[in-house]
């Protein structure tokens, strides 16, 4: 049921959305549908025991090993809740760009939102592969089409490499199922699987490549900047706030169970590469121009140390990192909807054309500073829950390594400050007239940094949700 | 007990709820209306603090008060609560007292300022952390306040925000703060590695339990985070720049609060450092280096808030030094009356320069004593206490640190007497050339209004009576305030004075003459004939060095300013756009090239092949969906 209404709601709006092709209240049906699913989410929640739910299960193609099982546990929950939280707001976004054929957008964010909940549901391979490939169809009509300068060179790099990943996910799953005694790619059955020690260690990275392209990690990341940059926003959104958290998922709900030997092999390498990310994407943030680029950067930073937490691999570590991907989510979602905000106001998202904003638009400043008080993962904001956890996490791994992830938090403060500086402070360079955050400004940001307060004062509720899933996972490896 | 426990949670909530109310309320109050609220409350709170300690027994010790479960997960259990003991109410009888007057005093002194409200907002979040602070139970909720003090404090340091070096003043205090911040983290992370908990009960009681190299480690750690906070070397240098904020700001969190944390995270963990002799003597030369190295720059600074940045700098060197050499309560003691004259100092500054209309080079001062009596007077008090006059707060709270350093290393205690004659002569320089002698600027002095002299007056009371506070038994104290910590930090106890009389009164004697020798001669240099510095050029070359700060902020702008710009810059240019960049689109041509291949086997369009199999696996979904 919860299957069913998570896929067909958004699927059957955008599909109206296509067939109807409202101008007007393409938007409101979106946002209803959005709506509607967040509160189907809300209520899986609610009455979410502990224990793995299974929501569906049936043979679709028994040759092909394709079987259509549904369900989801604590982690995949905390996915779907990502998810459905985040998407009213996208939908919800749409700052003054004037987008053609609104109906036509919408209806892809919409078409998006249906395979992410299904990549979070699925628990089977193929199936997850399926959906996991569908996202990017929507996502590339949504770059091509509604994108900014060089958006077609861009959006087929983009395309290209992630298919690429992509392949090599398809082939890893493939040999994993050829390697069982049945042709079946549930998660449980590959978990079972037991490879050779040899086999996992090069099969490992068949399988992680199409998550580190995805999250991206360094050096994987190169398609990230110039799309982030170039996406229209609601674009960026999809990308940051969702499609990589995929990534992650993917991470453990395929890469740990099936290779454990190859990610003891290999863990500290991925740990070294994703800080050195963080490393390299906080430092190249602090001379960034383009307020968006400067996000594109501090993601990729954050999104480094959330994979290195991940791959620490022990309790704090996962669920600081799964708590940080749903922090790094309502963070993006902020700093990007200030960016339009500005870029609306200025007319360009180049900090050398703001400066001194804050005299005009007092309110806006505010709102930027409770934002980047998440940002720098300040005490009791979301973010600082999942740093502190994965910091432990990183410290039982090797010292060396909680060394370098703390020290980001520095870069991160320079960088940040330095941003709120170029945009709001100094002297009111540019005498423009220009509006105050608006009402719409208002609802949007304060409800986001009220999710972001709230979880890092009480952050029981996620904390809970994801921990014994987190103890399940650990516990069934070897 | 219940009681207790509520008006413990109503201390930081009071000014938390203040700062969230005139925030919202901002646009709507007057000056005087939300700086009345935000004083009455951190009032109430310090009422609130007075009851708690009144009704504190010593001999029951602490208590703990769980508000609500934060970090509860497999393995870990790290609450938010708040502790109650001699130590955390020591903290929060200055940090509600000291602050309720600061606050009052704020509300002559930013009257004419539009954005009040958000100054007194801020002013009450500052208060809100900073009890957090040290009212924390753990290490982990004190974390959460002493990140949260140096965000007000980059807030208010920033306070006049159209003004470029003010925001970068602010910035670099927040990004240095961040460093040290590092190492607290770090010393968190390796505390809660070896013991799985954070409370500090818990760790005090198991501390023996971590291995030598963890201890060692640990107590660095959390040394390098206080020297952020508390603005020692190496990172000090963001403190006189921190000047930039509104001078109440200067008083209340650069100089009598925050910048004090670092001295109250050693005594808290008072146990971890007693068992590394090698990391107090770290502190202790770090402590004594940074008092001397801070007074010497005081010597032949022009801006009013600057010296007194300069000797908060040297001041809380010396509480350093005594933490060193095991003297905990000997550095809270300084701590406390540094809270009383140096917040009394500052303030008056403030009125100084309230009355010269926003003037702070004391070059265009001089023979104010007349126009501005009570700013003066109270001046003068905090004058002469600082520099530790017979009788005053700082003579008994100095000398007593010098006494243990005395008798703990011969050298340190010359070079803290040797700094004292420095602190005595910058003060005096400062208070000769600003009251003395004749007017040499161009503004019409005035008296400041009652809400600011009034907090003036009760801390000069303080700085004079202050040393009661600890009275030693030389004359004929009991050392109330060692006792009474001592039930909060055991390490206290064994922190006794094993000179005898005759050598305690010949050290004293010894540092009065000094002290006295010192006021005449800057009488003779600044009263009986004014001496002003002239031009940094014309300076001989050593003069000219601790003048420009012993160019320590040149130091560090060439070792990691510019590079950190460099590195940023590169990474980019050549990092990304000439490896990253090109290597992806090779990547991305060979797919391509590839795809062409195949393409050429198959006729037809790729996009067309991709739509099909989308809009196949879409209906199969569906007809598998609608079928069951």
């Amino acid at each position: 049921m919860i299957a069913a209404l998570l896929l067909l709601i958004p699927f059957l709006a955008a599909t109206l959305l296509v067939v109807l092709r409202p101008t007007k209240h393409a938007r409101s049906v979106a946002l209803i549908s959005s709506l509607a699913t967040l509160v189907v989410v809300l209520m899986a929640w609610a009455t979410y025991a502990g224990s793995p739910v299974v929501l569906a299960d049936h043979d679709w193609v028994p040759a092909w090993g394709l079987r259509f099982v549904m369900g989801y546990d604590g982690v995949g929950l905390l996915m779907l809740i990502l998810t459905a939280v985040v998407f009213p707001f996208i939908i919800g976004t749409k700052y003054g760009e004037k987008l053609q054929h609104p109906s036509l957008v919408n209806a892809l964010l919409l078409y998006t939102q249906t395979f992410l909940l299904g990549v979070f549901m699925a628990q089977n391979a193929l199936l997850f592969y399926i959906f996991y490939e569908l996202t990017l169809i929507p996502v590339f009509f949504l770059l091509l089409y509604w994108g900014g300068e060089r958006r077609r060179a861009i959006t087929i790099r983009f395309f290209i490499y992630t298919l690429l990943g992509g392949l090599s996910l398809l082939f890893g799953i493939i040999y994993c199922m050829s390697q069982g005694p049945t042709m079946n790619s549930d998660f449980s059955a590959l978990a079972a699987l037991n490879l050779p020690i040899g086999v996992q260690h090069w099969l490992f990275w068949v399988l992680f490549l199409a998550f580190a392209i995805k999250l991206p990690i360094f050096p994987f990341h190169s398609w990230q900047p110039d799309t982030y940059t170039m996406a229209p926003m609601q674009g960026t959104m999809v990308l940051a706030a969702v499609m990589l958290k995929m990534g992650l998922y993917g991470v453990i709900k395929l890469v740990f169970p099936i290779v454990p030997d190859g990610v003891a092999f290999w863990r500290e390498t991925v740990i070294a590469l994703s800080l050195i990310g963080a490393v390299y994407g906080g430092i190249i943030a602090f001379r960034q121009w383009d307020l968006k680029r400067l996000i594109a950067y501090s993601s990729l930073s954050h999104v480094g140390l959330i994979c290195a937490g991940l791959f620490a691999w022990n309790s704090y570590g996962i669920t600081g990192s799964l708590y940080q991907a749903f922090a790094h989510s309502i963070l993006v979602l902020c700093t990007l909807y200030l960016c339009s905000a500005l870029k609306e106001r200025v007319g360009s998202s180049e900090m050398g054309a703001m400066g001194g904003l804050k005299v005009r638009t007092p309110r806006l400043a505010a709102l930027f500073l409770l934002v980047l008080l998440n940002a720098v993962a300040l005490p009791l904001t979301q973010s600082f829950i999942g740093e502190w956890l994965m910091f432990l996490g990183l410290w039982q791994v090797h010292s060396w390594l909680a060394v370098v992830a703390v020290s980001t938090i520095v870069l991160g403060a320079i960088y940040m400050l330095y941003a709120y500086q170029r945009v709001m402070l100094g002297p009111d360079k540019w005498q423009l007239e220009m509006p105050d955050a608006s009402n719409r400004d208002h609802l949007f940001l304060v409800t986001l940094i009220a999710i972001t307060l709230i979880l890092g004062v009480y952050p029981a509720p996620i904390l809970d949700l994801v921990d014994p899933s987190v103890q399940l996972l650990l516990s069934s490896l070897p | 007990m219940v009681m207790t426990d509520l008006l413990a949670v109503l201390v930081p909530a009071l000014p938390l709820a203040g700062a969230v109310l005139l925030s919202a309320l901002r646009r709507k109050l007057s000056a005087t209306v939300a700086g009345s609220i935000a004083t009455a409350l951190i009032a109430i709170s310090f009422v609130a603090t007075v009851i708690l300690f009144s009704g504190f027994d010593t001999e029951a010790g602490g208590r703990t008060v769980r508000i609500l479960d934060w970090l509860n997960i497999t393995g870990m259990d790290i609450p938010l609560a708040l502790r109650i003991d001699a130590l955390s109410l020591t903290m929060m009888l200055i940090v509600t007292g000291v602050g309720a007057l600061i606050h009052l005093y704020s509300i002559g002194y930013m009257h004419d300022d539009e954005r009040a409200p958000t100054f007194f907002a801020q002013l009450n979040l500052f208060s809100f952390a900073m009890l957090m602070l040290v009212m924390g139970s753990n290490f982990l909720v004190t974390f959460i306040g002493w990140e949260g003090v140096g965000l007000c404090s980059y807030l208010l340091i920033g306070f006049w925000y159209t003004k470029p070096d003010y925001n970068y003043a602010a910035r670099k205090a927040f990004v240095m703060n961040r460093i040290g911040d590092v190492g607290m983290v770090l010393a968190m992370a390796l505390l809660f590695h070896f013991l799985g908990t954070l409370e500090y009960a818990a760790v005090m009681e198991q501390a023996h339990s971590i291995p030598a190299w963890g201890l060692l480690a640990i107590t660095l750690l959390l040394f390098f985070g206080a020297t952020g906070k508390s603005a020692q070397i190496p990172l000090f240098t963001w403190l006189p720049d921190a000047m930039a904020g509104p001078t109440p700001v200067s008083a209340l969190i650069h100089a009598a609060t925050m910048v004090t944390a670092g001295v109250f995270l050693v005594v808290r963990s008072s146990v971890l450092f007693d068992l590394v002799p090698y990391t107090r003597d770290v502190i202790l030369w770090t402590g004594t280096a940074t008092a001397l190295l801070a007074a010497t720059i005081g010597l032949f600074q022009n801006d009013i808030k600057k010296v007194l940045a300069y000797s908060t700098v040297s001041q809380l060197g010396y509480m350093f030094a005594a933490l060193g050499m095991g003297a905990y309560s000997a550095a809270m003691f300084h701590v406390t009356t540094h809270a009383f004259f140096k917040a009394l100092l500052f303030l008056a500054a403030g009125s100084v320069i309230h009355a010269l209309g926003g003037e702070q080079d004391i070059r265009k001062m001089g023979g104010l004593k007349g126009s501005i009596k009570i700013t003066f007077v109270t001046f003068f008090i905090g004058t002469i206490a600082i520099s530790g006059l017979p009788l005053m707060s700082g003579f008994f709270s100095k000398d007593l640190i010098l006494a243990h350093a005395f008798q703990h290393s011969p050298v340190a205690f010359g070079l803290l007497v040797f700094g004292a004659v420095l602190t005595t002569f910058y003060m005096f320089r400062l208070l000769f050339l600003v009251f003395y002698g004749t007017y040499r600027g161009k503004a019409h002095a005035h008296e400041s209004p009652l809400t600011m002299t009034v907090p003036l007056m009760v801390l000069a009371v303080l700085s004079v009576v202050g040393g009661a506070l600890n009275l030693p038994h030389l004359f004929g104290g009991h050392e109330p305030m060692k006792h009474f910590l001592e039930s909060a930090a055991a390490a206290i106890r064994s922190e006794e004075i094993e000179l005898s009389a005759s050598t305690e009164w010949i050290l004293m004697g010894i540092t009065a003459v000094l002290v006295f020798t010192t006021i005449a001669f800057a009488y003779g240099r600044f009263v009986k004939r004014t001496t002003l510095e002239g031009d940094e050029a014309d300076m001989p070359l050593l003069k000219r060095l601790i003048a420009q700060r012993w160019r320590v902020d040149e130091l560090y702008a060439a070792l990691f300013e510019k590079p950190y710009g460099w590195l940023s810059e590169h990474f980019h240019s050549i990092g990304e756009l000439r490896i990253m960049v090109p290597l992806q689109n090779g990547v991305g041509e060979a797919a391509l090239r590839v795809g062409n291949v195949v393409r050429k086997l198959q006729t037809g369009n790729a996009s067309f092949h991709l739509l099909a199999m989308v809009a196949g696996i879409i209906l199969f979904l569906v007809i598998t969906l609608l079928s069951n």
